[in-house]
């Protein structure tokens, strides 16, 4: 029995279903596509800060004792998650002058146990806050939850998953936070 | 399978649905006993006490098969009635101080950590005025944030209700104050 389904069917089955967008304030209709993003804020709540800001702690020291290209050019989980979401952001959004910055407030960085994946299964989880926040005034224009899960069970799974896994489900984050926005979709997600 | 079973059951709690009253943000707040005070005949009057009772939003999965009302505003009129009103009033006051709630909100967001091991963040937010007499009303916004580590989504309920008391002990301070 993996443990990864057993978590999957239990989710499944108890009376909540699992939403990769929950929508906490709704962006009217008529800013749907209609934003701009200025600038890209990731910050960690009080759930995370201590394992994250301790994992990117434990990874900055074994960068400035290595000499191997990842860990040295290593960058925080704040930065990566921000610099990949203004990237793909900038991508998707059309001319506006309604100038938004995006707030993201991170709950929860989980990455898959490389020796839990292959015995029982393990999942990747990346979740937190959105807020657009009208960049002149600080008002909040629209509010989300992005909660993005991904299985990955088993030494097939982890093939398929490979390297960069906080890059690539940082980029599936970006990517709701696109749709949520009413954005137009990347030719290549 | 033994070892399996033990990490599924804390979550199977966290994932199972019932419906929680959060009431008794004034549990902890210090009061005057009723008989050693002699009421004044100017008061403390809350309105809006209704639309502050809310549900909060579960974000994320976790505990979000719960259901958690948050009776603030029926925990703040009866903080507000028990308040000394010759203690914060000034003598030469002849007006009622009106607290008045324009909207609570408040959301809850789980982790489950692992066998045995979870953690809850309720926030809580409360938005309204203070009056007395003709003045000005001061807006206040009230917002509370209080982490609970639990085995259950019982640690939902405490932090929301911590969150609650701490937001019903500023807006105390704030009515207590108010002529000073």
């Amino acid at each position: 029995m993996r443990l990864a389904t057993l978590i999957l069917a239990l989710l499944t089955l108890s009376a909540c279903v699992p939403k990769n967008v929950q929508v906490v304030q709704p962006l009217p209709d008529e800013l749907l596509g209609q934003l701009d993003v200025q600038n890209v804020t990731v910050s960690y709540s009080q759930l995370a800060q201590d394992r994250i800001q301790k994992i990117d702690l434990e990874r900055k020291v074994e960068g400035e004792k290595s000499s191997e290209p990842e860990l040295v050019s290593y960058k925080p989980l704040s930065t990566v998650l921000a610099d990949i979401t203004k990237n793909r952001l900038e991508q998707r959004d059309e001319d506006s002058q309604r100038f938004v910055d995006i707030k993201i407030e991170i709950d929860n960085l989980k990455l898959v146990n490389p020796v839990a994946a292959v015995l029982i299964g393990d999942v990747d989880q990346l979740s937190g806050s959105v807020k657009a926040v009208d960049s002149a005034t600080g008002e909040t224009v629209t509010e989300c939850y992005v909660d993005v899960i991904n299985g990955s069970g088993g030494l097939l799974g982890l093939a398929i998953r490979g390297a960069g896994a906080r890059e690539k489900i940082s980029a599936q984050f970006s990517d709701f936070i696109g749709d949520h926005l009413g954005y137009k979709k990347l030719d290549v997600r | 399978m033994k070892k399996n079973i033990v990490s599924i059951l804390p979550l199977i709690i966290f994932l199972s649905a019932c419906t929680y009253n959060i009431e008794g943000a004034k549990d902890n707040i210090a009061q005057t006993p009723a008989f050693l005070v002699e009421r004044s005949k100017l008061n403390i009057n809350l309105i809006g006490d209704e639309k502050a009772n809310h549900k909060s939003t579960v974000l994320g999965v976790v505990c979000s098969a719960h259901s958690y009302n948050v009776m603030i505003g029926d925990d703040l009129k009866k903080s507000l009635s028990d308040i000394d009103v010759d203690a914060v009033l000034q003598s030469s006051s002849k007006s009622d101080i009106i607290v008045s709630l324009d909207s609570a909100s408040s959301n809850i967001k789980c982790l489950y950590l692992g066998v045995a091991s979870g953690e809850c963040l309720g926030e809580v937010t409360l938005k309204g005025s203070v009056t007395k007499g003709a003045s000005v009303p001061k807006v206040f916004k009230i917002e509370k944030t209080v982490l609970e580590k639990s085995l259950t989504c019982e640690g939902a309920v405490s932090s929301v209700k911590r969150a609650s008391q701490m937001v019903a002990e500023d807006l105390i301070e704030i009515v207590k104050s108010y002529d000073k």
